[in-house]
């Protein structure tokens, strides 16, 4: 199954995103996670889902099948835009 | 003669890399789920090959330790086996292009694929041994199945792959981030690019790990875990197991059995006598607190932390804890260390090490120092506290934990500079290995023996001596105002502090025959426990400190643990009796 990403337009940090939500990433600002984020398949552009939210703590989140725990002030610093993702019928993950 | 041929072990931490290692050279290298467990290289023999097993990295830099030695190691390799987790390529390739790009013999072998056949994924290992030009192993080293191919195929020698980044990638290595950055990209691109020959059915993470995540079923669960804890060091090994070991079988059957051998041999009022069969005695003190005492403890207190380390429950707990941690100016990631403390705290302070910045190493062997008692001591606070009613459990509780508290709070407004931000990778939830979690519980607990051993073994020719030329009364004496006056205690307790010094475990299992004895009343005994657990680190974490703080610093911790755990214990005194 191929998945299918439309954009809803507006930008949030990822500590505000909802459980349960496709987003894609817009900026990583802090360089060192940004390296670390890199090896993981977390870029620019790249479509992450949030696995679970604590308040005012971590965000865990599925990037390529990992999942990764990002902490609230580091969330915070990190764009993102909600997406809607649907799927289509060959291929694999971006 | 000629050196041997040096292949080494390298992969994204928790691949399993350390059975991998066990296969090839019989050696058991500590193995657990959660990533950064190997922090020392391991080397052992296969054939005619030296093997090492180098602490699983993401990457190659030198960013931190962990990589510094992992780079340092694969640059001297003549032949470089990467061990990739077949569930998780996407992340794992990315290390296996740096190597390539290194330009030396190469084989990888994917690992779990017991995993990769449950969840239904499907890798083309012939497309992708073609593009990479690497041999490629199946694996799984918890079936043991592909272990004889392994072993065949780094027999026959591994082959050097086609370079993916266009430039070399060692000349800017060391000089240039940006340069790091875009290769890091370009990799990334190629990573994503190959693997649309493998199809993943299955996007989802399991549901218990979910519910581990949970903001109240996690800690619901966290609460569980610690209740069953208590209950099984508390209740059941400190009160069943320990009356068997310490009261019958070392206590009587050992003693009467060692005093009636060597009584005969010395007169009751030699030196010697006192040494060896006296209170303190090395044949008689020294044996029955280490293994009727302590040894079902500490043994059952790592079988636990194992368990939940092998499960991959540690790291869940680290994000429940996150947002409280982050208080202290810590991040959820010294959930470990502190855990680990309760284990001991000479082996925690080390792991510090995995924390990201100086500060937030200072913070958490402050903490560590102050608020954590180790595995026997624990066990022994946690046996006399179950003796305690309710009230006086709170008290004592409520006190080191506010202590604990303010210490962290204080630290993180003291201290200048900032602390680094969670980002931590999640292992998958697995049934752990009933072998391994034996060898594990059996190598740590193996390891306090040696270490508390040496310890308890000075201490008692120390405290010996002390009692043959009556240093107790001098000590009694000269104390009498602080343990008296101040505390409210019987002078002996000054005996007992003494111990605490030398050793917390001696201490905390001296406390527990005066609490037997009946020698201190309950206001007394929540006195007491307050300072022991609060009391200044044993001279093995002391050296530990100094090595991995400034001396200064870990001068200061010192002194303000002992000025903390008085004061604490004064201000009871005058509230409770």
């Amino acid at each position: 199954m191929k998945k299918k990403y439309t954009s809803f337009g507006f930008s949030l940090p990822l500590s505000q995103i909802q459980k349960n939500q496709y987003v894609q990433i817009l900026s990583i600002p802090n360089s060192n996670i940004r390296l670390q984020a890199i090896r993981l398949g977390m870029t620019e552009g790249s479509c992450i889902f949030c696995l679970e939210k604590l308040h005012h703590g971590p965000v865990v989140v599925l990037i390529e099948n990992q999942q990764v725990a990002i902490g609230y002030f580091l969330a915070q610093s990190i764009r993102t835009i909600p997406i809607k993702a649907s799927f289509s019928k060959i291929g694999g993950l971006k | 003669m000629k050196e041997k041929p040096l292949l080494i072990l390298v992969g994204n931490p928790n691949v399993g890399k350390s059975v991998l290692f066990q296969y090839l050279t019989g050696i058991y290298a500590e193995v657990s789920n959660f990533p950064g467990t190997t922090v020392e290289v391991t080397e052992g023999t296969f054939e005619q090959f030296r093997v090492l097993d180098v602490p699983g990295v993401f990457g190659l830099s030198s960013d931190n330790d962990e990589e510094r030695v992992t780079l340092d190691a694969v640059l001297q390799a003549d032949m470089i086996v990467n061990v990739l987790d077949g569930t998780q390529l996407h992340r794992d390739l990315f290390l296996t292009l740096q190597l390539i790009d290194l330009g030396k013999p190469m084989i990888l072998l994917v690992n779990m694929m017991d995993d990769v056949q449950k969840k239904h994924i499907y890798i083309d290992f012939e497309a992708l041994e073609k593009t990479l030009g690497v041999p490629i192993v199946a694996v799984s080293g918890r079936k043991g199945s592909g272990i004889l191919q392994m072993k065949h195929q780094i027999l026959e020698g591994g082959s050097i792959g086609q370079p993916f980044v266009p430039y070399s990638w060692k000349d800017h290595f060391f000089n240039s981030p940006s340069y790091n950055e875009e290769a890091n990209r370009f990799r990334r691109k190629e990573v994503n690019r190959l693997l649309s020959n493998y199809l993943i059915q299955k996007n989802k993470a399991s549901g218990l790990g979910l519910l581990l995540l949970h903001p109240f079923f996690g800690f619901l669960f966290l609460i569980f875990i610690l209740s069953v804890i208590y209950f099984i060091i508390g209740k059941v090994l400190a009160q069943e197991v320990i009356n068997f070991t310490e009261d019958f079988l070392m206590g009587t059957c050992y003693f009467n059995w060692i005093t009636g051998l060597l009584n005969p041999c010395f007169s009751d009022d030699s030196f010697i006598s006192c040494l060896l069969l006296g209170e303190y005695g090395l044949l008689t003190m020294v044996p029955i607190y280490l293994f009727g005492l302590l040894l079902p403890l500490v043994a059952g207190f790592y079988f636990i932390l194992s368990l939940l380390e092998d499960c991959g429950i540690l790291c869940r707990v680290a994000v429940l804890m996150d947002r409280w941690f982050s208080k202290f100016g810590l991040n959820g990631k010294a959930i470990i260390p502190m855990l680990l403390g309760f284990g001991c705290v000479t082996m925690a302070l080390i792991t510090t090490r995995i924390l990201g910045t100086k500060r937030e190493r200072l913070i958490a062997s402050a903490l560590l120092c102050i608020g954590i008692p180790c595995s026997a001591q624990f066990a022994i606070l946690l046996a006399i506290s179950s003796q305690l009613t309710f009230q006086s459990l709170l008290i004592y509780l409520g006190t080191v934990f506010s202590l604990f508290f303010f210490v962290g709070f204080f630290l993180n407004h003291l201290l200048p500079g900032t602390s680094s931000e969670l980002f931590l990778i999640l292992p998958p939830l697995r049934t752990p290995v009933f072998l391994n979690l034996i060898k594990k519980t059996a190598q740590k607990t193996n390891h306090f023996l040696h270490d508390a051993g040496v310890m308890f073994v000075l201490g008692s020719i120390l405290l010996s001596l002390l009692s043959y030329f009556n240093g107790f009364a001098l000590l009694y004496q000269s104390l009498e105002p602080l343990t008296t006056s101040v505390l409210g205690l019987p002078p002996q307790t000054a005996g007992l502090f003494l111990m605490c010094m030398i050793k917390k475990d001696l201490g905390a299992a001296h406390l527990y025959s005066m609490v037997s004895d009946g020698l201190l009343s309950e206001p007394q005994i929540v006195i007491v426990l307050t300072i022991v657990t609060l009391f200044v680190p044993c001279f093995a974490s002391l050296a530990v400190l100094i090595k991995e703080q400034s001396p200064l610093q870990s001068m200061l911790i010192w002194l303000s643990s002992i000025f903390l755990s008085f004061s604490t214990g004064a201000i009871l005194a005058q509230v409770l009796l």
